[in-house]
């Protein structure tokens, strides 16, 4: 057995050490310490997966019910398997990528992988709490103080006070569960949501419902996406889109799903109504952009909004759907975000209409951006397909409305077809023509997450299995 | 064991990548993988002869709803594959010649994946492995016909088709989900065994899905443009996705749904569609220079006479129509690609002036213009009395004028291309001359298969008497055309023809595609924008009450007697509440 | 034993002083640092005598629940802030000793008083005590500030003494035991009045405009006890006035301290997002979170009280941090956020304990800070406020802006790294940044109090 506290130690010790570079400078490189710091968590993890997780329980303040306790839930592992994979990649990628205050930048780094993981394993809604802060905050100073120079600040501060609005409303919720169940304990809470009078229940799940908006995001309430994700440095964007974004729809499965499921399902119509205006609004919004990570932020909207259309279902299938389709986008968007990044450094401009025939020149990364992009495009044997598929079986016996999600899908096959036709197909612009390939590391970086994306593509049942308590 | 027949060509697809850039051995590891499959499919074909063998395996199951994989092996299922073995190992061999000066690797990857996914597609009793096999001969085509992606042509061109065939694509898919929520299976036979317990509505929405699915894939009327275009692929990928591929696979998945389709009441919007189709086709041929382009408008045109053998419920019809029309447009498009290989163009005209009549390019070429025209002796003329069996009187008289009007469009460019004497033969090379003549002869003989085709596949003709005044139609079409471009007579008609087949294209179908594409991005733009200022609205109100606030600060002007003031205010003012309370 | 109170200790230290500096005339001059020093362990000694004995328990002065715990802490920040103020050696004089003993003496008084009377003396020690301390550190406009204090500090009692009459005037009696007699009228009158008065204190809004001006206008280590310590007082007062003494569960009552707390939470968070100066910014921060602890107070239940009691603690540790590190920024002329770029250069530490202290401000986990406002929000709902909290929670989202913007402009992050070079780093630097160090981690254990 894996004792789950193991999981956030080693990141601890990272940190530590990160710390103690500044003052023993013969330790390794902020880089190394950091991926051997995943790679172990990594180990660890697939230990767990063999042997079995258990739990962890440290009582800290009984009276506020405040115990630092780590268990598995119903959907862990399938996010702890993203959670413990996409870091390790997007960290080969900001090796290259952030050059200033390095130690500072990986300290916050392992904070955001710290916390992302320790929100899957908590199972004390505090402790779930401090470690959603957090990360947030980490992804803060990551945007403002490694982002764009001009608008990374301001950028920055859209998106903290959009998430701790967010936030706020989750405390409300888990206060207003501790209220009336006493416990911070998830599965004291999971017990006894019965005390909760009706009313309650209303007006809890509506603030839950806002921080989930908020979070993934889902149409009023997407505000700082844009900002964030472009101005972000592309590590930032990749940890937001890979990592944050999905610890809403993580929230929305656990509390929404786990704890609330008869108002879901009194509500799903509507919400699945909200999800489908959203994939369709920003798909269009996505078909408009011509910066290419600007359409990728709006793309990687249009899944999660797919997301929420499957979990706003109510039905294990399209909840489990969902699930896939979190730990799919995750990966596939990070590497879409990496090529985006890769382009950019290369050519100079972000605008695909600006590239092109890039193919000629760098037909490996060509060969991963279309595999990127029909593996978002939800092509059969990746892995954004069998999550789709389930999200839309399972909704469609619900509400017959989500078909029409599918349009979206059709938006999303032209602006991607779009960009492999102006970034890569087509001559070669002479300006390009000293352009290299990838480099090994990047090559290697791309052949991690299609790894990932051809395995769950494949073998979808490998996380299926592990959802068997929904 | 029916996924050995599958097998070899996803081994070599595997593999030629991994080799890399070497001479020949792509193209000899793909050729010997699809003759291994044709072999393969003889021997179940023979093996499972009369059977229906279904192989299923789970893919992934969650919750007792099972997602699983079937392969059906039965006569239908191991012909189709025969066939489009075959015909990959004709195209194999001719691309061996066409495409000698291109890079290989990438090429035979992906047309060994195309033929792998294309065999997996007619063998699946899945939809959801149809489905699967569908999206990947999409995809796969998208990047054939780009392969040249450097020059403009095909980057548009492979673009257009995978946005439209797409289409076809979703609707499958959201079909697919339909019909599993009502009947929780994926099993065609299984599906085909319960249509009547199935809702009417969903019925109707997964029948009206799966033929858009079907038209799209075929490139019938709203939809047909991409195939056109796609003539900017390699020759070899025009050949096999115009034979037995990919267009026939949206004809081949109504084929296996038709009892589906005709259950959702769809059969009549099919035999029409399939008019205008044909129709349309034929007229636009007409002033079409392109060889390969007029060689995809008889296309469009053959797949439209399958949907009307579908939408008259004659599966056997279609089926053997497919074959028929693959067999000599497979051998047609090695024509026209040989002739571009010698003379460097496609251009009917530029191809008259090199005076080709003669070579031995001449007598195949006949045969398969002749068989677009259905000319006994030819397979086709027997596979158009197959067609026209549970035809109407209405279709009938439509029919005629549609066998006119291809014949005519069809020996245009036979006319146009043969129309002047050769003086020195042609060189004959192996690759090229084998797969033509090979074809050549089956399409001549061919009309012999229909007396035991029976045998496979259960198929009714008749030869009546309006097989013979479509015959006689054709006929005077091939006079006509012959009176037209032959001998150059009747210039007049002629300049009428064409403006009378510019207008059809200049309807504008075309440009309103292309609007419809534009109008998406231009919208997505403004909503763009929207979203742009609608995310910004927040920070905006958020900006303006700290402007608000910044104009309070002046209360506060360090001045001690106005804070004493505010304090008084602030106690008369909570007394003043008092005094309410009281 | 019972004489072994932090109380008497601070007293006997008091008398100790005056009789030392009366000697001192004949002694040498150096030995002014001794000075210190017997006041440093007066206070060491009455914050152990609090932990070990507890309080004083006389007629006027009673302890009750959490009178111990709130001694504690402030005896413990008064401790190290006075040891913060020391390390400066610079034009001290005894004097400051003396006043920073009674302010403490008189805001531990303050929590333990049970009479009206006791209890408006208690405040006057400590403002008489504050007015001295403000004044005597002679910087730039120190005088200003005083006088600004003085001036509305006055006013201010004069309202509290008015209202206290008043209260005697309805009860007959100013012990706290027998206030629930009062009849109606003067009660309402009473809280009115009363309400205004000890508002000075705890600053809230309209009549917390002194605060910012004096705050700037004082040394920044005396503003940090003047923002915690004493800030604490006042409210603490209004716990013993409003929840122990006053019969409770009065309509009027909970209308008039909810819109004066959500008022001076709003009023100040807007006021402090367009403010130039840091440390104005934390002025009006400062006034905001004692408009949280207000909240928390207005709902007049235990559990608000609780968690109010442990706000205060919490945003009283965190004032301090962010005042007391502020002190060794502002003595390099960092004033406005955009000069404030050298933070870090001046002492990272002291950085360091800055965002921490501001992160607690602002709320944010794993700090007291959160689990403060996180038991306020658990008061409010448990008494039924729902819409309040949403509204408490777009004050904080302002909050969380003008804290950040402070956090991202001031370059906390960056400069750590960015900037090897450091200004040389004098021995007492060492001993504030140890003070600072010691503060944070209270941020992080005070969770066991809650």
């Amino acid at each position: 057995m894996i004792n789950l506290i193991f999981l956030l130690l080693v990141p601890a010790i990272g940190i530590l050490l990160l710390i103690l570079k500044r003052f023993y400078d013969k330790l390794p490189s902020p880089e190394i310490i950091v991926l051997s710091v995943m790679g172990v968590n990594a180990l660890l993890f697939a230990l767990g997966l063999v042997f079995g997780f258990s739990g962890f329980n440290v009582n800290i303040n009984p009276s506020i019910s405040f115990s630092f306790s780590l268990q598995e839930n119903f959907i862990t592992i399938p996010f702890l398997l993203l959670a413990v994979t996409v870091p390790v990649a997007i960290l080969l990628f900001a090796a290259k990528e952030i050059k200033q205050s390095k130690s500072i930048f990986y300290l916050f780094y392992l904070l955001v992988y710290v916390s992302v993981v320790s929100v899957f394993v908590s199972s004390n809604l505090i402790v779930f709490f401090i470690f959603w802060e957090v990360a947030v905050l980490s992804l803060f100073f990551i945007t403002g103080l490694w982002g764009n120079s001009e608008k990374g600040k301001k950028a920055a501060m859209k998106f903290l006070v959009f998430t701790q609005f967010g936030s706020l409303t989750l405390l409300a919720v888990f206060i207003l569960l501790f209220l009336y169940t006493g416990s911070f304990n998830f599965s004291v809470v999971a017990s006894r949501m019965s005390f909760l009078p009706s009313y309650i229940e209303y007006i809890s799940f509506f603030l839950l419902l806002i921080t989930v908006m908020i979070k993934m995001p889902i149409f009023p309430l997407h505000g700082w996406l844009l900002d964030s994700y472009y101005y972000s440095p592309s590590s930032g964007t990749m940890l937001l889109s890979s990592m944050l974004s999905k610890l809403g729809g993580f929230a929305f499965i656990l509390f929404g799903f786990g704890l609330f499921r008869n108002l879901l399902l009194e509500f799903r119509l509507p919400l699945i109504a909200l999800g489908v205006f959203t994939a369709i609004y920003i798909a269009f919004t996505a078909s408009g952009q011509k910066d290419l990570k600007k359409l990728l932020s709006y793309s990687s909207m249009f899944y999660m909004s797919l997301i929420f259309i499957g979990i706003s279902s109510g039905i294990n299938l399209a909840v489990a759907g969902s699930v896939l389709l979190m730990v799919s986008h995750g990966f596939i968007i990070t590497m879409l975000f990496g090529i985006s990044y890769i382009l950019l450094q290369k050519t100079g401009t972000n605008e695909t209409e600006r590239m092109g025939g890039l193919m000629s020149k760098m037909p490996l990364l060509s060969f991963f951006l279309i595999f990127g992009i029909f593996a978002s495009l939800g092509v059969p044997g990746l892995s954004n397909f069998p999550g789709e598929f389930l999200i839309f079986i399972g909704s469609y016996g619900v509400a017959g409305i989500s078909l029409f999600a599918i349009f979206g899908i059709m938006l999303s096959t032209n602006y991607y077809l779009r960009v492999i036709k102006q970034a890569l197909f087509g001559q070669l612009k002479k300006t390009f023509a000293s352009l290299t390939d990838l480099s090994k590391k990047e090559l290697l970086f791309m052949a991690f997450l299609s790894f990932f994306i051809l395995l769950l593509g494949l073998f979808p049942s490998l996380l299926l299995n592990t959802l068997g308590g929904l | 064991m029916l996924y050995l027949i599958l097998l070899p060509l996803l081994i070599s697809a595997v593999i030629i990548p991994l080799l890399g850039e070497r001479k020949n051995i792509s193209w000899l590891i793909s050729l010997s993988a699809a003759v291994f499959s044709f072999l393969l499919s003889i021997f179940f074909f023979i093996l499972y002869f009369n059977k229906n063998i279904i192989e299923s395996y789970t893919w992934f199951s969650f919750s007792n709803f099972s997602f699983s994989l079937s392969l059906i092996g039965n006569n239908l299922t191991l012909f189709m594959t025969l066939l489009v073995s075959f015909i990959s190992i004709m195209v194999l061999m001719f691309a061996g010649v066409y495409m000698k000066k291109e890079r290989h690797a990438r090429f035979y990857a992906e047309m060994s994946f195309f033929i792998f996914s294309m065999l997996g597609l007619v063998m699946s009793n899945s939809l959801l492995l149809f489905f699967i096999f569908w999206e990947f001969v999409g995809i796969t085509s998208y990047l054939l016909i780009g392969f040249w992606y450097d020059r403009a042509g095909p980057a548009n061109s492979s673009k257009k088709a995978l946005l439209i065939t797409r289409i076809g694509d979703l609707a499958f898919l959201a079909a697919l989900i339909v019909v599993f929520s009502a009947l929780k299976t994926f099993s065609i036979s299984s599906i085909l065994d319960s249509i009547h317990s199935m809702p009417l509505m969903a019925l109707a929405i997964a029948g009206s899905l799966f033929t858009i699915a079907g038209l799209s894939k075929a490139a019938q009327f709203p939809f047909y443009t991409w195939l056109i275009d796609a003539m900017e692929g390699p020759t070899p990928v025009s050949s096999l996705l115009h034979s037995a591929t990919m267009v026939a696979a949206g004809a081949y998945l109504l084929v296996r749904l038709l009892p589906l389709i005709s259950a959702a009441g769809l059969l009549n919007l099919i035999v029409v569609i399939g008019f205008i189709t044909a129709f349309a086709g034929a007229l636009l041929g007409l002033k079409e220079r392109h060889f390969k382009k007029i060689l995809a408008y008889s296309t469009i045109e053959s797949l439209a006479f399958m949907f009307l053998a579908i939408g008259t419920l004659n599966a056997g019809g279609a089926i053997f129509y497919l074959f028929t029309h693959a067999v000599f447009k497979s051998m047609l498009f090695f024509i026209s690609g040989g002739l571009a290989i010698i003379f460097g163009t496609y251009d009917v005209y530029e191809l008259n002036k090199k005076k080709l009549r003669g070579n031995w390019f001449t007598i195949p070429a006949l045969i398969g213009f002749a068989s677009i025209s259905a000319i006994p002796p030819f397979m086709s003329f027997f596979a158009h009395s197959a067609i026209t069996h549970n035809f109407n009187v209405f279709e009938n008289i439509a029919f005629v004028f549609v066998a006119f009007i291809t014949a005519l469009f069809s020996f245009r460019a036979f006319f146009v291309i043969f129309g002047s004497k050769t003086k020195k033969p042609l060189k004959k090379e192996f690759n090229l001359f084998f797969p033509i003549i090979l074809l050549s002869i089956i399409s001549t003989v061919g009309g012999v298969f229909l007396y035991f085709f029976n045998g496979i596949i259960s198929i009714v003709y008749s030869f009546d008497v309006f097989s013979f005044i479509a015959l006689a139609a054709s006929l005077l079409g091939v006079f006509v055309s012959y009176e037209i471009f032959y001998l150059g007579k009747t210039r007049q008609l002629t300049e009428k023809m064409k403006s009378l087949s510019e207008k059809i294209a200049g309807y504008g179908y075309e440009k309103f595609i292309i609007a419809i594409g534009n109008s998406i991005s231009t919208f997505g733009f403004y909503v763009g924008k929207f979203d742009f200022m609608f995310s910004n609205a927040m920070s905006r109100i958020a900006e303006s009450t700290f402007i608000l606030s910044s104009k309070t600060r002046e209360i506060e002007n360090g001045d001690a007697f106005r804070y004493i003031t505010a304090v008084v205010i602030g106690l008369a003012a909570i007394l003043l509440l008092a005094v309410i309370f009281i | 034993m019972e004489y072994l109170n932090p109380q008497y200790i601070l007293f006997s230290g008091i008398l100790l002083l005056i009789l030392v500096d009366f000697l001192r005339r004949s002694l040498n001059s150096n030995k002014k640092v001794f000075l210190h020093y017997i006041t440093a362990v007066f206070l060491g000694l009455a914050l152990v005598f609090d932990v070990i004995y507890g309080n004083m328990n006389i007629n006027l002065f009673s302890e009750v629940q959490y009178s111990q715990f709130v001694t504690g802490f402030m005896l413990f920040l008064s401790f190290f802030i006075y040891l913060f103020i020391i390390s400066d050696k610079n034009e001290h004089s005894v004097a400051i000793d003396i006043s920073y003993l009674s302010a403490v003496l008189g805001s531990t008084l303050v929590v333990l008083s049970s009479n009206l009377l006791s209890l408006f003396i208690s405040i006057e020690i400590l403002s008489i005590s504050t007015y001295a301390l403000v004044y005597m550190y002679k910087s730039g406009n120190a005088l200003e500030g005083a006088v600004k204090y003085l001036s509305t500090g006055v006013i201010s009692m004069v309202i509290l003494i008015f209202g206290i009459s008043l209260i005697y005037a309805g009860s007959g009696t100013l012990s706290f035991s027998s206030l629930h007699v009062i009849s109606y009228l003067p009660f309402i009158a009473g809280v009115a009045i009363v309400i205004a008065g000890l508002g000075f204190k705890s600053t809230l809004i309209p009549f917390h405009m002194w605060a910012p001006d004096t705050y700037e206008a004082s040394k920044s280590s005396v503003t940090a006890f003047i923002s915690s310590v004493s800030k604490a007082a006042g409210l603490i007062a209004m716990i013993r006035v409003f929840f122990f003494a006053l019969p409770v569960s009065s309509l009027f009552v909970t209308a008039l301290f909810l819109s004066i707390a959500l008022i001076t939470i709003f009023i100040s968070s807007f006021l402090a997002s367009v403010q130039d100066r840091i440390k104005r910014i934390l002025a009006y921060s400062s006034i905001s979170q004692a408009g949280f602890a207000f909240i928390s107070i207005a709902v007049l239940t235990t559990k608000g009280i609780n968690a109010a009691v442990f706000y205060i603690f919490a945003f009283a540790v965190a004032d301090a941090i962010v005042f007391l590190a502020y002190d060794m920024f502002e003595g390099r002329k960092v004033i406005y956020k955009k000069e404030s770029s050298s933070m870090a250069q001046v002492s990272r530490i002291g950085a360091i304990a800055f965002f921490i202290g501001v992160l607690s401000l602002a709320g944010f986990p794993p700090t007291i800070g959160f689990f403060g406002k996180l038991l306020i929000f658990y008061a409010l709902f448990s008494s039924g406020y729902f819409a309040l909290v949403i509204l408490a929670f777009f004050a904080l989202l302002v909050s969380t802006f003008y804290y950040f913007n402070i956090l991202s402009e001031m370059h906390v992050i960056d400069r750590i790294t960015r900037d090897k070079k450091q200004l040389p780093v004098k021995k007492e630097q060492r001993v504030k940044e140890t003070i600072l160090i010691i503060l944070t981690l209270a941020l992080f254990i005070g969770v066991i109090f809650a």
